[in-house]
């Protein structure tokens, strides 16, 4: 019947309209509005966009990094401030003194006053020390700080710090903690720092609001304030961006998308991140236990092919733990090369030449199944079979992290400085070399940053030459400003993002 | 006013008898059978691996890669064709749980006594009022984001709309005449069950299982674009979906194709669940 | 009963949630020892044995508190409210928009089904009710928002509803969004209804008895059509609900659904609890008010359920 005939045509004529119409939406794509050709403004008021959303206010309550991106530096102060190039500057530390012994901090205070209107003392710095460490913090850097073994307040101004041992990095690592006013209370909801914002406004699921610190101690910001707008939707991000709702995007994780940017006249900015993708080892288990194994799968794996298809030629390829960024920092990326004849001999060599079967534990996520089913097919081609088992997060952290039941895993670690993982034996990777146990912890009880690089130097290269375990990649960090938005942070140093340099053109 | 006279005459000149050739249906299972035949297809060939990354970043369709690449190489056509299988495959196992479930469930209800009976009813009361595609997340987020999780979520929650549709149907068909005699001639519980009452409320059970398979498809692909679905290179067309989104300007046809192909599933999927009604129950005039 | 049923849902979520879920992990990182993680475990409570973590629970709903979110500290029911600021009109003007849409269209496509057009509105009605909904989600901000630039693409202004015209220019597309997709699911069941109540004994009769088609349709078609109708509405604004937890991260807006999702993904027991046992309450209490309506106007559930309600039409 003609009619039940039409019905039909009718519904495949539906859809093609259908993608007709979302071509033709194609001719009117991109385009970013925000930001013009003119001198900066100083009042003008930006849009940071992001999808690193804290799931708390308060560092000590939650061991996220969204928190890090948003206060840290810019609402909190610490005692240092770490910066854009990795190194350390004094902040609220007006002058620093250290004993002989290197056991003993003495810090002098700057002349700072919270954003409650209450001044800095000593006491709050003790309050803020002795609450990041406290038995119930859960801060993501607590354990570096544990070499603090009590805080004494000397007078208003100056406070005396006492460690258990010698730490070089004290005052690095104090770079991540905020002297909070120890007056203020509960600091899930609100927040009271010392720092060039204030938090004025804070949405849970949306944006956290933050205005110019008027009395605030030091330089003043460059811009008139900001609004950090979270989008857990990557597409959603993007569009954003396009469409001028923000002016700069924090952390592009997808390569594909820049061009689309640079299109619009956007910039995009490529720094150094610490995140590095890891397959990590069980160390402690057969096969892994043998060094010359874990080299050759070293050597099996395309590691230049697999980072350009994740990430399109950024990043760069480690040999080690130790990115760029870092002073111990040694070109080791072709320490264990890219040689799949050299993986059989090694196989040969360890009595694996008829090859073996492992399992690796990936957590579940896009980017762990890619470089997966890559490794897996890699390895195939050197008689190993490696059989996937996907895990969640969770599962991760009480299977691996907790229980040390794995052969092998994937996994990023996003920490600076985290060498020092490999000089705990007791680590969910288990790689027990007392060599680099005895190196490392001399490093951090040296006296001179010298001696230290030195130190961690040698490390370095025992854990990439023993093969510890295979670092695949580093991540770049990507960063998209929209035109006319300059000074945004380049690197990536465990999601630091100082906002009070970032300047916009005024239209 | 020729309309309403119309439709009077129309009426009673005509009854709205439903034609055994339903064009519901023929439409209907010429696109489900379009899809199960590339799942099946896909079994034994697909243009290439799926893990083969050797195809460069993006490509537009050629002669080489009939739909494309994804950002990864991966040949986009072959993605396509094992998206169907996974389609087919949350659409049967979800329904084959729920159907496995609710009929069980429905059975005891309508069979068991009244205290049992009101204690189910309740039950499916609340489970039909809870939102199920977000149970469906949570047991997928925190079981693993598997293919197995997704079809057993899925499966359980649409299990309580199966089971209260057995119970209704099921209690009418076990008050029927025949089934009376049947049981003052001594016949137990479980042969009535399996004689009288399983073959009867099958075909009222059809429709349900067929707009049940279109609604997991759809669960799937909202779980894959929250990133709650299997993994890749697991090809879920929703997943497929998300990902090229952000490069939709870059590659359009990767970010099409596979929503056209969920459409055509669904539409295929709900066409042959109205067709199934017009043909094998034409007596029930019920909404679903 | 309704309570009963209340206080069987929440037991049946507090199993479910802790029998799949580890909230502790979610709060540590990497380089945290075995004392930060049993010292979060105890914060949160979570060391303690079921039945007192069960005790507890149910104590604070009986006070209307639904606790303080494991991973945020901050206190959930407030949340919840600021967080229906945004989900309550977005699911509300849905709804509204879905009806608008679904009830001329279906009756349209059932009044003239014999004919091309009708069926075309079938055929239309199927596709759009087809298409995932983030996908529609999509297509619209491809359209709208990035090509012509009309709308916004994602955001809710954060001055709230003190500007009520920002607001709703933000949920424009949403509503739109969910309205589709819900529109042509109900556009589907109000034109089978029509097309029954079009077929029935009554309307013959009526037209034997000498009334206009306009008057038997709304003395009696309306009223008898619109009582399967009335009992679906309840799920459709369910769905419509779970429609918006998908939009709600397609466009970004801080709602329950967000709220609910990134509970999910934080393995956050109380946010997590505290949205479902709501949108469950909610649904609840909303198939109650349905039934009710259902009773007033068909007198033969009426007569024939006294009492007994589960016996509906199939549904």
């Amino acid at each position: 019947m003609p009619s039940r005939a039409r019905a039909r045509i009718l519904t495949a004529l539906a859809a093609t309209a259908a993608a007709a119409v979302m071509l033709a939406g194609c001719a009117g794509g991109g385009g970013s509005a925000s930001g013009g050709s003119g001198a900066p403004d100083p009042q003008a008021k930006l849009v940071v966009g992001s999808s690193n959303e804290p799931t708390t206010l308060d560092q000590v309550y939650g061991g996220g990094s969204g928190i890090t991106e948003v206060f840290t530096g810019n609402v909190y102060e610490g005692l240092f401030r770490i910066t854009d190039d990795a190194t350390v500057q004094p902040l609220l530390a007006k002058t620093t003194k250290v004993s002989d012994d290197g056991l003993v901090y003495t810090f002098t205070l700057q002349d700072a006053t919270f954003h409650s209107g209450r001044k800095l003392t000593a006491a709050d710095v003790k309050y803020s020390l002795d609450r990041f460490i406290g038995k119930d913090s859960v801060a993501a850097r607590k354990r570096q700080l544990s070499v603090i073994d009590h805080v004494d307040v000397v007078d208003d101004h100056t406070v005396a710090v006492h460690l258990k041992q010698r730490s070089i990095s004290f005052t690095y690592n104090l770079g991540y903690v905020w002297i909070v006013d120890s007056k203020a209370g509960d600091l899930t909801a609100k927040e009271d720092g010392t720092g060039p914002y204030r938090m004025t406004d804070y949405r849970k699921g949306d944006s956290i609001t933050l205005a110019v610190n008027k009395d605030y101690w030091g330089a003043k910001p460059k811009n008139g304030g900001v609004v950090y707008q979270y989008y857990a939707d990557p597409t959603a991000l993007n569009n954003a961006l396009l469409t001028g709702a923000v002016d700069v995007v924090t952390g592009q994780s997808d390569p594909d998308t820049l061009d689309q940017f640079k299109a619009a006249g956007d910039t995009i900015i490529e720094g150094t991140s610490t995140t590095k993708d890891l397959l990590a080892f069980n160390d402690r288990v057969a096969p892994f236990n043998d060094v010359r194994v874990r080299k050759a799968i070293y050597s099996a794996i395309d590691r230049k092919k697999l980072l350009d298809s994740i990430w399109d030629g950024r990043g760069q390829l480690i040999g080690s733990m130790v990115p760029p960024s870092e002073p111990w920092y040694i070109d080791l990326a072709n320490n264990n090369p890219y040689d799949p004849a050299l993986s059989k001999k090694l196989l040969g060599e360890a009595g694996k030449s008829a090859g073996f079967t492992f399992t690796v534990d990936a957590p579940q996520g896009g980017v762990y199944s890619t470089e997966a089913e890559f490794i897996k097919s890699q390895l195939a081609k050197v008689g190993v079979t490696m059989n996937i088992n996907v895990i969640t997060n969770d599962e991760w952290y009480q299977k691996i992290y907790t229980d040390h039941d794995f052969q092998a895993t994937l996994q990023t670690h996003v920490n600076d400085r985290d060498i020092n993982f490999y000089g705990d034996p007791d680590f969910y990777w288990g790689y027990d070399n007392a060599n680099v146990q005895k190196w490392l912890s001399e490093a951090e009880a040296a006296s001179t940053t010298d001696e230290q690089t030195a130190l961690i130097k040698k490390a370095n290269q025992q854990i990439s030459d023993d093969a510890a375990s295979v670092w695949l990649f580093l991540e770049p960090q990507l960063r998209v400003a929209a035109k006319g938005v300059t000074g945004v942070p380049k690197n990536g140093l465990n999601s630091l993002f100082y906002v009070s340099g970032i300047q916009k053109a005024a239209s | 006013m020729t309309a309403p006279v119309e439709l009077v005459t129309a009426v009673v000149a005509r009854p709205r008898r439903r034609s055994r050739r339903s064009v519901n249906l023929i439409v209907g299972v010429t696109l489900f059978g379009l899809i199960a035949a590339i799942a099946v297809v896909s079994l034994f060939w697909t243009p290439y691996a799926l893990q083969d990354t050797s195809g460069g970043r993006l490509q537009p369709p050629s002669g080489a890669h009939w739909a494309g690449t994804d950002k990864l190489g991966r040949d986009l056509f072959s993605q396509l064709m094992v998206g169907a299988r996974l389609a087919m495959a949350v659409g049967f196992g979800s329904v084959a749980i729920a159907a496995v479930i609710g009929i069980l469930v429905g059975l005891i209800a309508a069979v068991a006594g009244r205290w049992v009976d009101d204690a189910l009813s309740s039950l499916l009361d609340i489970a039909i009022a809870f939102p199920t595609l977000l149970l469906a997340m949570l047991i997928v987020a925190w079981r693993g984001a598997a293919l197995d999780s997704a079809i057993l979520a899925i499966g359980l929650a649409g299990s309580a709309v199966i089971a209260r549709l057995t119970r209704v149907t099921a209690a009418r068909v076990l008050a029927m005449d025949f089934v009376t005699a049947s049981r003052t001639s001594g016949t137990g519980p479980f042969r009535l069950v399996l004689l009288h009452v399983l073959p009867n409320i099958w075909p009222t059970l059809i429709v349900p299982f067929a707009l049940q398979f279109g609604g997991a498809v759809v669960a799937e692909a909202s779980l894959s674009y929250l990133g709650l679905g299997s993994p890749p290179p697991n090809a879920s067309w929703g997943r497929m979906l998300q990902d090229a989104q952000s490069t939709v300007l870059v590659a359009p046809t990767a970010a099409i194709l596979p929503g056209i192909l969920l459409v055509l599933t669904i539409v295929g999927t709900n066409l042959l669940a109205d067709g199934l009604r017009d043909v094998a129950d034409p007596a029930s005039r019920s909404i679903s | 009963m309704l309570l009963l049923a209340f206080v069987l849902a929440a037991t049946i979520l507090f199993v479910v949630l802790r029998v799949l879920g580890n909230p502790v992990y979610s709060l540590i990182s990497v380089g945290a020892t075995k004392e930060d993680i049993a010292a979060a475990a105890a914060r949160l409570g979570v060391d303690r044995p079921l039945i007192v973590q069960f005790g507890d629970y149910l104590r604070q709903l009986v006070t209307l508190d639904l606790g303080n979110s494991f991973t945020s500290g901050l206190p959930v029911g407030p949340e919840i409210v600021r967080r229906l600021n945004v989900t309550l009109p977005l699911t509300l003007l849905s709804f509204a928009l879905s009806m608008v849409i679904a009830i001329p269209v279906g009756f349209f496509a059932a009044w003239k089904s014999r004919t091309w057009y009708g069926t075309a509105f079938s055929a239309v009605s199927q596709v759009t009710g087809a298409i995932p909904v983030f996908w529609v989600g999509i297509i619209l901000v491809f359209v709208l928002a990035l090509g012509a630039r009309i709308f916004p693409a994602s955001g809710f202004p954060r001055t709230d509803w003190s500007d009520p015209g920002a607001a709703l220019y933000a949920l424009t597309l949403p509503v739109l969004t969910i309205a589709i997709v819900a529109g042509s699911e109900l556009a589907r069941y109000v034109r089978s209804a029509t097309l029954d109540v079009l077929g029935q004994q009554y309307m013959r009769a009526a037209r034997a008895t000498g009334q206009s088609f306009g008057s038997a349709l709304r003395r009696h078609g309306v009223r008898n059509g619109i009582v399967p109708v009335i009992s679906i509405l309840a799920i459709q604004l369910s769905t419509t609900f779970v429609g918006a937890v998908i939009v709600e991260r397609v466009f970004a807006l801080p709602g329950l659904g967000d709220m609910l999702l990134s509970g999910i993904v934080e393995q956050d027991f109380p946010s997590v609890q505290g949205v479902l046992l709501f949108s469950t309450a909610l649904v609840l209490l909303l198939g109650f008010v349905a039934d009710v309506i259902q009773r007033i106007l068909d007198p033969r559930l009426r007569a024939s359920l006294s009492g007994n309600r589960r016996v509906r039409a199939a549904a």
